[in-house]
């Protein structure tokens, strides 16, 4: 297949060796729009329903097959908001793969592609995650600082969501296709700036290329491990305990009732006082 | 000690068992609340059994209240739509009722009342077990101030949070350092702690409660939230505070919930040893390491850092609402609970396994509570689903 080569970009969000999980994705959208077309063909169809339904199940479905033997992949499901699927989790980056059809033709730029309303909660968390745009607008809460004051509570907040980004966040696998083709296909950072209009806002952007026909193409066999992130970790909190034990003893079976209290020191009874 | 049971745990004469007439002897010593608690714990209404008895939801309501016994046929079909053995609707056994109100719900308002019903019989069943191994196994006394037979007395910690966690790591010779096993500590001051899927795929609804209303304190864990080992400890110290705190349970009463949530972050991480060792500026990456340090989550730390002034409350807010959105989300949660085995309960699991060594068999233990033994396999933490072979069909 064509060789990848990682931009700085990509080892920042999949890890120094991103190559093979690249191709994989490649491998399957490509597989997923292949399937799709087949059942396009098949249904007999003249409108594209069949294609698309087949290709939103497919996507999920193909990310997950062609990407669940690389060492460094989790698949999940996310706990508390609603996905029928299972996504793609790079543990030692904190990142989830997303696809999104983002066109159906050619003709529509990625750039103003828009999320079609209403944009589902389990979209809107997860295009939350790669927020890095803070709203300027002023409130009561702003009235009583001075301008450097408001630049650094400003420069803050932009710090955090900087800080934020190391604990999980989302890369789109966005592509357009249509029976008539897959149109575009590549991996980037996308922003939900408007919830009700489903307007995305794109920081980056890198297309990923075909796999070669002929090749092991279509073939999920993949095993080299993601690089692993900084290993600066504490030390985890338990790691000087000892195991304990309960001072578990038995006893007489069914003798007197359990002793599940400290029992209490014997009260002094007037003959047990010490005689003045 | 007493030889007497506490006030809310009843014995009654042993069912005669006759393996002729197992239903005329049951039906004679029919106790109602048993019925409802099995019926609580197979998450069924009245109506609902009326319905798959063939009676009327009035006549389960009078077997319940006491005021008619159903009838030994009825007794049959009653334990198998309960799925109970006919012997658990009997009287003679030790038996802790516990009343809705006397439970703290870590999630009361998103636990619908048949959940909670079936938490609390739960809790009830677990005391059973607890009593029938404690006769077999000396457990670690409770150790808990201020408790006693099934009540807390005010005043022994003191009202306020903080001083109640202070004197607690205190009383418990705990330090000032972090708390390396959680779980374990509670277990070894004589708290009963369960984490085992008690209500099946609706567990989740449950989160976690406990309640001081028993003869031992009891600490319910679910785990569905067992894949986060902050969250869990946290959970399992608020729900301490709960035992030490309020034993006037006001179920669902915030300020009781904040209160929990206060007694947690000091028990945990004393605000005194803390704070110096916390970033002079919002620093997430020094503050997971701080939380790895303290087995506690960076969005704890990030509360920490706001107390001190360190960050300002818009940077508060956002770091708090997005690693709350990724707790939630569940995709990047790399410590779960079973990699630590300190926050793993084990008390009763190891206290069955002595009773074992010495003669103690489960299908003796079942028969003794008359529970069947799936469900001791679940209240011992050995089942945590359906094991038996599975019939597939080719």
């Amino acid at each position: 297949m064509t060789e990848l080569k990682p931009s700085p970009q990509a080892q920042e969000c999949f890890g120094a060796n991103p190559a093979e999980l690249l191709g994989a994705v490649s491998r399957a959208i490509y597989q997923a729009h292949g399937q799709a077309l087949d059942a396009h063909v098949s249904g007999g169809l003249r409108s594209n329903d069949t294609y698309g339904a087949t290709l939103h199940v497919a996507q999920y479905e193909q990310l997950v097959d062609m990407t669940r033997d690389i060492t460094g992949v989790s698949i999940r499901r996310p706990v508390d908001v609603s996905c029928r699927f299972e996504l793609v989790v790079l543990d030692e980056q904190m990142v989830v793969l997303y696809p999104w059809r983002y066109a159906v033709d050619r003709a529509t730029r990625r750039e103003d592609a828009r999320m079609r309303p209403p944009v589902s909660e389990l979209r809107k968390t997860l295009l939350s995650l790669t927020a890095n745009t803070i709203s300027r607008q002023l409130t009561f809460e702003h009235a009583a600082l001075s301008a450097e004051e408001l630049d650094a509570q400003f420069a803050e907040e932009e710090l955090v969501l900087t800080q934020l980004r190391e604990f999980g966040q989302v890369v789109i696998i966005g592509f357009a296709s249509s029976p008539d083709g897959l149109f575009d296909l590549g991996w980037g950072i996308a922003e939900l700036v408007d919830q009700d209009r489903g307007t995305v806002k794109w920081s980056y952007w890198e297309q990923l290329p075909p796999p070669e026909a002929g090749s092991d193409a279509f073939s999920p066999a993949i095993r080299s491990p993601l690089a692993q992130r900084d290993g600066d970790r504490a030390s985890r909190f338990d790691s000087a305990a000892a195991d304990d034990d309960f001072g578990l003893s038995p006893r007489l079976p069914l003798a007197e009732p359990p002793i599940s209290e400290p029992e209490a020191p014997p009260q002094p009874t007037a003959s047990s006082k010490p005689e003045d | 000690m007493t030889d007497l049971p506490p006030a809310n745990v009843r014995r009654a004469s042993q069912p005669q068992a006759s393996t002729g007439s197992v239903l005329v002897s049951v039906a004679a010593a029919f106790d109602p609340d048993r019925l409802t608690q099995a019926r609580r714990l197979a998450g069924l209404t009245k109506r609902a059994v009326a319905e798959q008895l063939g009676v009327s939801a009035v006549a389960v309501g009078q077997w319940e209240a006491g005021t008619h016994p159903p009838r030994p046929d009825h007794i049959g079909v009653l334990a198998e739509v309960l799925d109970v053995p006919p012997s658990f609707l009997a009287a003679g056994r030790p038996y802790a009722r516990l009343d809705d109100s006397a439970a703290h719900f870590r999630s009361l308002r998103h636990t619908p009342a048949h959940q909670r019903a079936k938490a609390i019989a739960f809790a009830e069943q677990v005391w059973e077990l607890v009593y029938a191994l404690e006769r077999r196994v000396q457990l670690p006394p409770v150790d808990l101030p201020g408790f006693s037979a099934g009540e807390v007395s005010k005043g022994a910690v003191g009202g306020d949070p903080l001083q109640a966690a202070q004197t607690l790591r205190r009383h418990w010779r705990l330090g000032t350092e972090p708390i390396p096993r959680m779980v374990r500590v509670m277990e070894a001051h004589g708290i009963i702690v369960t984490l085992v899927p008690f209500a099946g795929n609706a567990t989740a609804t449950v989160d976690a409660f406990s309640t001081s209303h028993l003869p031992r304190p009891i600490v319910v864990l679910t785990p569905d939230r067992a894949n986060d080992v902050y969250r869990h400890r946290f959970t399992a110290a608020h729900e301490l505070a709960h035992l030490l705190l309020h034993g006037d349970a006001v179920p669902g009463d915030l300020l009781q919930e904040k209160e929990a949530d206060a007694f947690a972050a000091e028990f945990l991480t004393p605000g005194a040893v803390i704070r110096p060792q916390l970033p002079t500026r919002m620093d997430l990456k020094a503050l997971e390491r701080l939380g790895q340090q303290w087995g506690v989550s960076v969005d704890s730390l990030v509360y920490r850092c706001r107390e001190v002034g360190t960050v300002s409350d818009p940077a508060y807010r956002r770091a708090y609402q997005r690693l709350a959105q990724l707790r939630n989300l569940g995709l990047f949660q790399a410590e779960p609970v079973d990699k630590y085995p300190g926050e793993v309960p084990a008390l009763i699991t190891r206290a069955y396994a002595l009773a074992e060594e010495h003669g103690l068999t489960m299908p003796a233990l079942a028969q003794e509570l008359s529970y069947r033994l799936p469900r001791l396999r679940l209240l011992l933490g050995q089942e945590t689903a359906d094991i038996r072979p599975q019939l597939r069909l080719v």
